[in-house]
């Protein structure tokens, strides 16, 4: 099930909601678990299974390594951290890049092996990094192990995070995992965020997708078109992510969660560096802490840590999909950040801000591009069309894909800045006091007349969205390659 | 503070769950006249369904279908659209004075299927053309609205290159009468000829290209001067209208051309009959309460229609054709004893025998070219 469905908001969401908030605190979780378990199963029936075997493996792992810590038993500890590490990767190499494997062995040997076509079970690499994260975390002794495997089972499979992130850690939740209070200020703060996630989907990014899809499509190119499409596909895969982001953090608050923030307006960077600071946190916190430091991080050296940064993002790329187009998606990041970090931001501090602006919106552009294309054939032709190797500059296509556009690419290019600064710089003009990072709407809550714009503007996203839902035919799932 | 979340928690409790609960009280409609199509039934359980998620597509489909507030939310989505100044919606164009327009891009044209449309076409007439003097097989290939009316398109509108298709297709049948209406078309072109909301043309763009035939076959016509125009309805929002759903959009009328005076009595006098035995008849006025008011004419597409026309010259028109036809053959009665039309569509038969049972003396084929390059019936004729 996703979000942006009608499953969701009609039947799913308000049954979930009313059963939650009726029942007795200690049935909550149970609530959270059974109602986790259809929505995942409403897309997946059969592999709903492997994700409850996940479940049962790494809470008995998480016991076992709990157990041996007590029997001072350090050999075994490892032992049993190592069974729950090469499962969870088998699983994930199994039914995600198995026929990777075997297609890039068959065209290295030519052995013909045939493909296994496994359909990959949705959101199967959020819920392994998050329960890896679990049992590397008990290892390590910063979480003790869960005791409830109800508990243990809601962390896993709850439906705000489980198909499109983010990847919650479980130390994050471990606490309101057993006891969360909910109050009026997480439900509604929940809802708004909700809103704001559900209208980032719908109203922008599907709208902005179907021109990518439009131009994507088309058999023949100019080099206008070739970068409208590009960052077409930019804004859409922003505002589809962080808005399943947004809906993911919002409905986690109506529960009573607080997750973590995954997205910190990323097309705001300066440099690449910083993009992936803003860029989806939760995976790159999680290859930080669990790959990139364990590997020795900076700490051994400089060809070391080059080494680490280059294993890293190819293994970044390659968790986006089983293809190569995300391996070397992942090593251009790789490569762009080693040189960032030997001599490009020391060269970028130099130049003007907007400088820094141009130069990482540009990278990350053409980073879509690689992104947004599996067929290498392909992806050499559209990156060919975007530099104007064999196409024309510009025709009429271009012109009227843009007046169709324009105005949002427009409102899209004003989503995605960071409005708090605008307005800490609009209330510092005025003498106001200094503005907090929080929402724009709870900056103005003096004026009685703004405080009725929040409520207000809640509804009309939701109404908008609904209204765009029934009307509109193009409303992808972009990450059934995770 | 407090007043803020409760406002936004009692809004959103009263949206999500109203709009759910509305949708579930309200009665199920099983036909939408504004989309012109039937919404679908709730889905069949069996965990046979479940499990191959036919099921839960079903139900998405369903609850989509018969929301709260379905027509109105549309209408909302396709203001903003157009209030964004988007012009390519629901997969049509929104054009300038009211007219609305296919949009067909290159990327539609599967010119393979042009290729062997046109070699079915020019094998059929071959075959035809042993007991058929080849001066009396016509080929009338109509352009679309978005040819015709190009000063009416969004500027810069993306299509396909029509021109050049209709150049190449009706060269390979030039053997033949292939008409071309394209310039007889284009001088009336800020003539009410395409209907605004309908990828059809209206009576009169129908009747300059039956002028055209029928100077081009050397068979004797009238003049619009001397008929009478009764116009039918003037509420008729087409199958355009039905893809952007734009509510402040404007109307069609249909109107009928017939001799002085008789309104639309006149057509009484030819017999109809529909696919071999039911009766039908020329001008269906009941469609004309229905949505898709171009039914009008002959009530729709049948497989074939026979017409006892009022020729008395002794030949006997065969049309091959697409729902174009309904609007161009009603001008032809007096033209042939006997009009047979045959949609490929839904017609199985084999032509070439039709051709002997029925003692055809003249062949129209007549397709707007955007059937003509999709439709995938005609290797029938071969």
């Amino acid at each position: 099930m996703v979000f942006s469905s009608f499953v969701f908001l009609l039947v799913f969401l308000p049954i979930v909601l009313l059963l939650y908030y009726i029942c007795p605190r200690r049935l909550r979780n149970l609530v959270l678990l059974f109602a986790s378990l259809i929505f995942y199963a409403w897309g997946e029936p059969v592999y709903v299974l492997i994700m409850l075997f996940s479940t049962v493996f790494d809470y008995t792992n998480g016991r076992l390594i709990e157990y041996f810590r007590a029997k001072n038993s350090p050999g075994r500890m490892k032992a049993a951290l190592v069974v729950d590490l090469c499962g969870n990767l088998a699983i994930l190499g199994f039914f995600k890049y198995a026929d990777f494997f075997i297609g890039n062995l068959n065209s290295v040997t030519g052995a013909g092996l045939s493909l296994l076509h496994i359909a990959l079970p949705i959101g199967i690499s959020f819920y392994t990094f998050q329960t890896m994260s679990y049992t590397i975390d008990v290892y390590w002794g910063r979480v003790p192990a869960q005791h409830s495997i109800l508990d243990f089972a809601t962390y896993v499979v709850l439906f705000p995070q489980l198909i499109a992130g983010p990847i919650v850690q479980y130390k994050t939740i471990a606490d309101e995992l057993t006891c969360r209070k909910s109050s009026l200020e997480d439900f509604s703060e929940g809802a708004f965020r909700f809103a704001v996630g559900m209208g980032k989907k719908v109203l922008l990014a599907n709208q902005i997708g179907a021109l990518w899809n439009e131009i994507s499509g088309m058999s023949e190119l100019t080099a206008a078109t070739a970068w409208l499409g590009a960052v077409a596909y930019s804004f859409q895969i922003y505002f589809d992510f962080s808005g399943y982001s947004d809906m993911a953090i919002g409905l986690g608050r109506m529960f009573g969660f607080h997750f973590l923030e995954n997205f910190n307006f990323p097309y705001m960077a300066g440099s690449i560096t910083e993009f992936w600071r803003r860029w989806h946190i939760s995976l790159s916190s999680w290859f930080k802490e669990y790959v990139y430091i364990p590997l020795g991080g900076n700490r051994k050296g400089m060809p070391r840590q080059i080494l680490n940064l280059l294993i890293v993002w190819m293994l970044t790329g390659l968790w986006h999909g089983a293809s190569w187009n995300f391996v070397l998606w992942g090593l251009y990041y790789g490569v762009l950040l080693i040189m960032e970090k030997l001599f490009l931001l020391r060269w970028l501090e130099k130049l003007p801000a907007w400088l820094g602006h141009v130069y990482s919106m540009f990278l990350v552009v053409i980073g879509w591009t690689i992104f947004a294309q599996t067929d290498m054939h392909a992806l050499s032709g559209y990156l060919k069309a975007m530099f104007g190797v064999g196409v024309s500059a510009v025709n009429s296509d271009f012109f009227y894909l843009l007046s169709c556009n324009g105005v949002l690419l427009v409102i899209l290019v004003i989503c995605s800045a960071d409005h708090r600064a605008w307005l800490r710089i609009l209330l510092k003009s005025r003498g106001d006091r200094p503005v907090s990072d929080g929402n724009i709407f709870d900056e103005v809550q003096s004026s009685p007349v703004l405080t009725l714009a929040k409520p207000a503007f809640m509804l009309v996203l939701l109404a908008l969205s609904y209204a765009f839902l029934v009307g509109d035919s193009y409303n992808p799932f972009l990450y059934f390659r995770f | 503070m407090k007043k803020i979340r409760v406002m936004i928690t009692v809004c959103f409790v009263l949206f999500v769950g109203g709009i759910s609960a509305a949708g579930f009280i309200a009665k199920d409609r099983e036909f939408s006249p504004n989309e012109n199509r039937y919404l679908s039934d709730p889905p069949k359980f069996s965990w046979e369904n479940v499990l191959e998620g036919r099921f839960q597509k079903g139900l998405e489909e369903y609850l989509k279908d018969h929301i709260f507030g379905r027509d109105q939310w549309i209408t909302v989505k396709t203001a903003v659209q157009k209030a964004a100044g988007n012009t390519d919606i629901g997969g049509a164009y929104v054009g300038k004075d009211g007219y609305d327009f296919e949009k067909i891009t290159k990327e539609d044209v599967d010119d393979a299927l042009v290729e062997q449309n046109t070699r079915a076409v020019v094998s059929f007439f071959d075959r035809a053309s042993e007991k058929i003097a080849a001066d009396r097989i016509s080929f009338l290939l109509i352009p679309t609205s978005g040819l015709v009316m190009a000063d009416k398109l969004p500027k810069n509108a993306r299509l396909f290159d029509q021109s050049a298709y209709l150049d190449r297709i009706l060269d390979a049948v030039r053997d033949y009468n292939a008409v071309d209406v394209r310039a007889a078309l284009a001088a009336h072109a800020d003539e009410y000829i395409y209907y605004r909301t309908d990828h059809h043309w209206t009576t009169d763009g129908a009747f300059i290209a039956w002028q055209e035939w029928s100077r081009s076959v050397g068979m004797p016509y009238t003049d619009k001067s001397e008929l009478e125009k009764n116009v039918l309805a003037d509420d008729f929002r087409g199958s355009l209208y039905s893809k952007i759903l734009d509510a402040g959009s404007a109307c069609d009328s249909i109107w009928t051309y017939g001799p002085v005076g008789e309104g639309l009595s006149f057509v009484s006098g030819y017999k109809v009959t529909v696919d071999g035995k039911k009766p039908g008849m020329i001008y269906d006025v009941d469609k004309l309460d229905e949505k898709d008011k171009y039914a009008f004419f002959f009530g729709g597409n049948y497989g074939q229609v026979h017409i006892e026309a009022g020729g008395k010259n002794g030949r006997k028109l065969l049309v091959i054709k697409d729902s174009f036809a309904n609007a161009f053959v009603p001008l032809a009665l007096e033209q042939f004893d006997d009009i047979y039309m045959v949609d490929l569509r839904y017609y199985k038969g084999d032509m070439q025998s039709y051709l002997a049972e029925h003692d055809i003396t003249d062949i129209l084929v007549l397709y707007n070219i955007s059937n003509f390059i999709s439709d995938k019936n005609l290797y029938k004729l071969q």
